[in-house]
């Protein structure tokens, strides 16, 4: 009798394992709500951080980090989403907003009725992710769509960014480690005059334009985490947290004056596209470049 | 004796008229302390800021700035260069180093001994820029460079940095309006090193490996204005509305900040951020492979 209780303490490990491997296959893939596929990160460990040594001082030192499982967002928000929560009166619900928001940004992103902008205000522009927005108005989306749905929906934490995009495997980018043209929207050395922003699932490896383009999804299924516009997270932005950050599901200094940004816009160049690197901006601040991609809690 | 001093002193002023008279006239003056070329900027107005209309809302009002004369290096700080602070024990020496500064960067840049960026440890990388420096370690060199020479260096404000680039005739560029790969190094510029540094003084009108470069300096004789790694300046970053508030005379940024300013635009970088009115950023602590410095020194 003990001795077959101790060969089954043995097997604890591996019991745990399958527990785990059965809670993982229980999961779907991908879910939908309603409002887009959002799609599965599993639960575990992975190297965060510039494991090339050649980015700036705020993305070392590598470390690893163990997270939860989540469901990503598998594009970016689009002006026809944001628009629902426009139309639903997103703007003059007070539950919706963080402390110093509430009021703050009229009722639309400066740049929704802009054609430069491909803004969401205007015709054929839907599958345009929205740009224009601050922090603000990010965290807002997603507390609509909490409500919305009945699940909770949020900005992702800065190390949810970086595993949904470049996985376990310490590439440099969502697909591997070479970026051209033909993979995500960056600055490839044409003219400024000569980029644009492009709809969302635009790199799938279909013809576009003239342009043969590669899947750009993540390891997990996530589109364009790379190029086109930067994403809000939901940390603060300090530039020592890898110092000191915690290993399980870091969620970024108490506070600081600035949020975090990730992925390069289409203006920026490969270097700032790297699924390492780190970006900032004030929580007020709007930029043509910038908008955002939410996470579903399970 | 006092007789005798009152002649030296004439003899010195008269010197000294007669050297900024040359300076003012020339505009192209040079100085050497025995660490490399500075060359002149006399005092005087320019305009600074994006007449062009083209940059980030950070790049203007246009607005008249006046400054005092100085030298400012021709080059960027080389390898060769620093190497020089590094084998002094320029890192343990407290004088040198701005507050927080002191003990955080080891003994010698990031970078330093890898050959992708041309590390300053390695043979052969003596006349590529350093790279890998924080703000911090670009103000060590500056003070210990003082140190060694009894002149005052020290960083570049923004405004010394944009009027050593462009003159006073609101060029695009440190040598006119079009820029392309004979002129500087960015991205895409098909240099021989392409992804990389190139050496500086590459830019001199020379064929280099079957290359044909123009001649890149600025008005005042400055070499690699634009391109390769982006400068340290003296200030902080004060947001995009600097301009707006900014004295007119020697203006040295806001009091304080998080981000100290960044001017030249990268190896990494298109031509949009070559421009010379354009702005950059970064945290002070920070280093990586496309930020380096030169340094300014007083008359």
């Amino acid at each position: 009798m003990t001795k077959s209780v101790w060969q089954l303490t043995k097997h604890i490990p591996l019991l745990f394992m399958c527990a785990l491997c059965l809670e993982c296959s229980r999961l779907p893939k991908i879910i939908n709500d309603g409002y887009g596929d959002y799609v599965l990160v599993p639960a575990g460990a992975f190297l965060m951080g510039d494991n090339f040594d050649e980015g700036n001082s705020d993305e070392i030192p590598v470390h690893e980090v163990i997270l939860d499982a989540y469901y990503i967002g598998k594009f970016k928000i689009t002006n026809s989403a944001y628009k629902a929560f426009i139309d639903d009166g997103g703007y003059n619900e007070q539950a919706y907003w963080e402390a110093g928001g509430w009021g703050e940004f009229g009722s639309a992103p400066p740049s929704w009725n802009s054609a430069k902008d491909k803004g969401g205000g205007l015709p054929r522009n839907e599958a345009y992710p929205v740009v224009g927005v601050s922090w603000f108005e990010a965290v807002a989306y997603c507390r609509w769509l909490s409500t919305k749905t009945g699940h909770t929906y949020r900005l992702p934490t800065e190390a949810e960014w970086e595993k949904a995009a470049r996985g376990k495997d310490q590439r440099r980018y969502a697909w591997g480690d070479e970026i051209d043209a033909g993979y995500a929207n960056f600055d490839h050395g044409q003219n400024r005059q000569d980029m644009h922003l492009t709809p969302v699932g635009y790199y799938d490896g279909s013809m576009r334009d003239g342009l043969q383009t590669h899947d750009n999804a993540s390891p997990y299924g996530a589109y364009d985490m790379i190029g086109n516009v930067s994403e809000w997270c939901a940390d603060w932005y300090d530039a020592t947290y890898y110092d000191r950050s915690p290993r399980r599901n870091p969620t970024g200094p108490e506070t600081g004056d600035s949020r975090a940004l990730r992925s390069g816009g289409y203006v920026d160049s490969a270097y700032y596209q790297r699924a390492a690197g780190r970006h900032k901006m004030g929580a007020h601040f709007k930029s043509y470049k910038t908008g955002f991609r939410c996470i579903r809690e399970l | 004796m006092v007789r005798w001093r009152l002649i030296r002193t004439m003899v010195m002023t008269t010197i000294l008229i007669f050297v900024f008279g040359i300076a003012f006239l020339a505009g192209q003056t040079v100085v050497n302390d025995g660490y490399g070329d500075y060359v002149f900027v006399p005092a005087g107005r320019f305009l600074m800021g994006d007449n062009f209309d083209e940059g980030d809302p950070d790049e203007v009002p246009v607005h008249s700035v006046t400054l005092d004369a100085y030298y400012i290096g021709k080059y960027k700080i080389t390898n060769g260069e620093y190497k020089k602070f590094v084998d002094d024990g320029g890192y343990s020496k407290p004088e040198y180093w701005e507050a927080g500064g002191l003990g955080e960067y080891g003994s010698e840049p990031r970078h330093w001994r890898d050959e992708r960026f041309h590390g300053g440890g390695l043979q052969g990388n003596e006349r590529f820029s350093v790279v890998g420096v924080s703000w911090y370690e670009a103000v060590a060199y500056c003070r210990w460079l003082s140190a060694r020479t009894g002149h005052t260096y020290r960083l570049p404000t923004e405004a010394e940095w944009e009027k050593a680039a462009r003159g006073t005739d609101q060029r695009r560029y440190a040598w006119g309006d079009r820029i392309d790969g004979s002129y500087a190094n960015y991205e895409h510029s098909d240099d021989p090193y392409e992804r990389g540094m190139t050496p500086v003084g590459f830019y001199d009108r020379g064929v280099h490996d079957g290359f044909v470069t123009h001649d890149n300096a600025s008005p005042y004789g400055a070499y690699d204005m634009i391109g390769n790694v982006w400068e340290w300046c003296s200030d902080w970053y004060g947001g995009s509305t600097y301009y707006q508030n900014s004295p007119p005379k020697n203006p040295r940024g806001p009091e304080s900040g998080s981000s100290r300013i960044l001017r030249a635009g990268g190896w990494v970088d298109s031509a949009y951020y070559q421009r010379a009115a354009n702005r950059n950023s970064s945290f002070p602590e920070n280093r990586n492979p496309i930020q380096g410095f030169r340094c300014v020194r007083e008359p």
